[in-house]
């Protein structure tokens, strides 16, 4: 029997990334998971609109809470960020009775519904390690990624009681699964590190920095490609590192895709996007 | 040193400033750090940024801010602290800060920090033009539009500024992204690069509901 989760794809799956979108489909199929769409869920705030009004991230965040209950089923996304963002206001509301009446409160004015603080919110890398795992993966891959690839968790997902299994401050769920599929994962410290995506337009020479950081970093242990757990981090790494490197002077030509994508691809999936990676992998780096 | 008069108590020590208890817990935790260069060194930007003050000194300015014995003058001077460029809108991540030990705390204060400087300045410069836009877009459909936010924060320069660092191309191309759709919807055709590539799209559709969306926009904010 598949597992079932309300989806939710992130922020900029339907826009900026939609590769990401594209690749989430089969790869659910491919893994037995069965998306059910939360198809009124708003963007999660990227942790953009509680900088103007936390109150109202929080209503917004309860909305989408409100519809998986109603679902009566727990949250999966592939952004990092967005798994962040949720399981953050997620556990301020279940912390606070007070302030959890005063959101429902709201939620009953305006969307006549409640949120009562059961459902959860899972990143499709926990989902995959701590619900699946990894030995029933290993059987279904198809093409190897043979690649040095560094995996990017960023910051986000990284916190106490969000990252399911995996360690808080080392983590190795992603090392563990590209493995899996055939790569070799390095250890490189800036995994964990912010790009500084919340701020990329408005505090850009500072954003570049950390991207041109990060991105040399993977370089620098040897790693022919990045892959990111989280949406917005992949999209900032992936367009401005052309950018970061003029103004840095450091080297951060490397492929950088998302998580989806690359496990797309090795449950075969998609075989002219790899490919088409496999090209990039040659002749983009060193 | 000017004084001023304001609420205080007369002890066997002399007379000192007094709040209420609500007031002082709420300082004590902000300022209860053991190590402030470990918390400065928690953001991942103040190793990135030329003159970013970082949060240690943030917070322990936000809580003098706050402590309602220091004088309006004071009070105002630390405000123009925050609010400059060097201040709170510097901080590029909060979530760096709030994965680390007792971040949380100092997370919750650097984002009311944030708030109150995004209010107090009217949502000016590049920072303030992102939440704002990036909120309205929210309300408009119910999710984030890129496009508009690239353009009311960037600006015509800042756009064509990216035109010729590359960042547009990549968009187009999705450079080291694999596949997709050459061409998204119709604007492609009549005024490219819009539409073109991994370009974030023109218009967003509504997510379901999405009345209820800015009902609670009005509910929570009437400003968006």
């Amino acid at each position: 029997m598949p597992m079932n989760y309300a989806y939710h794809p992130g922020n900029v799956a339907h826009s900026g990334s939609p590769e990401v979108a594209d690749s989430m489909v089969p790869l659910a199929k491919s893994l037995g998971i069965k998306l059910t769409p939360l198809e009124g869920a708003t963007s999660c705030g990227a942790g953009i609109i509680r900088q103007a009004n936390k109150k109202l991230q929080l209503a917004l965040n309860a909305r989408i809470f409100a519809q998986a209950e109603a679902l009566g089923l727990e949250i999966i996304t592939p952004c990092a960020s967005t798994a962040g963002n949720l399981s953050e206001d997620l556990m301020e509301l279940r912390a606070d009775p007070i302030l959890l009446a005063e959101i429902n409160d709201v939620l009953a004015k305006t969307c006549g519904m409640e949120f009562t603080g059961e459902t959860s919110v899972n990143h499709l890398l926990h989902v995959i390690v701590d619900e699946i795992g990894l030995d029933k993966i290993k059987p279904m891959v198809v093409n190897p990624i043979d690649f040095t690839v560094a995996s990017y968790y960023g910051p986000n997902m990284q916190q106490d009681g969000f990252c399911g299994g995996d360690d808080v401050y080392d983590p190795d769920y992603m090392e563990q699964l590209m493995k899996v599929l055939g790569g070799q994962p390095v250890k490189w410290d800036s995994r964990m590190q912010s790009v500084g995506a919340p701020s990329l337009l408005s505090e850009e020479p500072t954003v570049l920095k950390l991207s041109a950081s990060v991105l040399n970093d993977a370089k620098s242990e040897g790693a022919q490609l990045i892959v990111s757990a989280c949406n917005l981090s992949h999209s900032v790494m992936d367009i401005y590192q052309g950018k970061a490197s003029q103004r840095t002077g450091l080297r951060t030509n490397i492929p950088v895709i998302h998580l989806c994508e690359i496990l797309t691809f090795a449950l075969g999936h998609y075989n002219t996007r790899f490919a088409q990676l496999r090209t990039r992998v040659m002749v983009i780096g060193d | 040193m000017l004084s001023v008069p304001r609420k205080g108590l007369n002890t066997p020590q002399g007379a000192i400033g007094s709040m209420t208890p609500l007031i002082a817990s709420e300082l004590h935790s902000i300022t209860d750090i053991h190590s402030y260069p470990i918390l400065h060194s928690s953001s991942d930007a103040t190793s990135h940024s030329e003159e970013y003050l970082g949060p240690s000194i943030l917070s322990h300015a936000w809580a003098r801010r706050n402590d309602p014995r220091i004088s309006p003058s004071k009070k105002k001077e630390i405000e123009a602290l925050l609010d400059s460029s060097i201040g709170i809108k510097a901080e590029t991540d909060l979530s760096s800060i709030r994965r680390q030990g007792k971040g949380t705390i100092i997370h919750d204060a650097l984002l009311n920090c944030k708030t109150s400087t995004l209010a107090r300045t009217g949502y000016d410069g590049r920072h303030g033009k992102h939440v704002w836009w990036y909120a309205v877009t929210v309300k408009s459909s119910g999710k984030v539009n890129d496009t508009v936010l690239y353009r009311q924060v960037l600006g015509p320069i800042g756009l064509i500024g990216n035109l010729f660092s590359g960042v547009t191309a990549r968009m187009v191309l999705g450079f080291t992204r694999n596949g997709g759709k050459m061409i998204n919807d119709i604007l492609a055709l009549i005024a490219p690069p819009a539409g073109l590539g991994k370009m974030p799209r023109q218009f967003n559709s509504s997510v379901k509901n999405h009345h209820e969306v800015v009902a609670i926009f009005n509910e929570m904010d009437g400003r968006f």
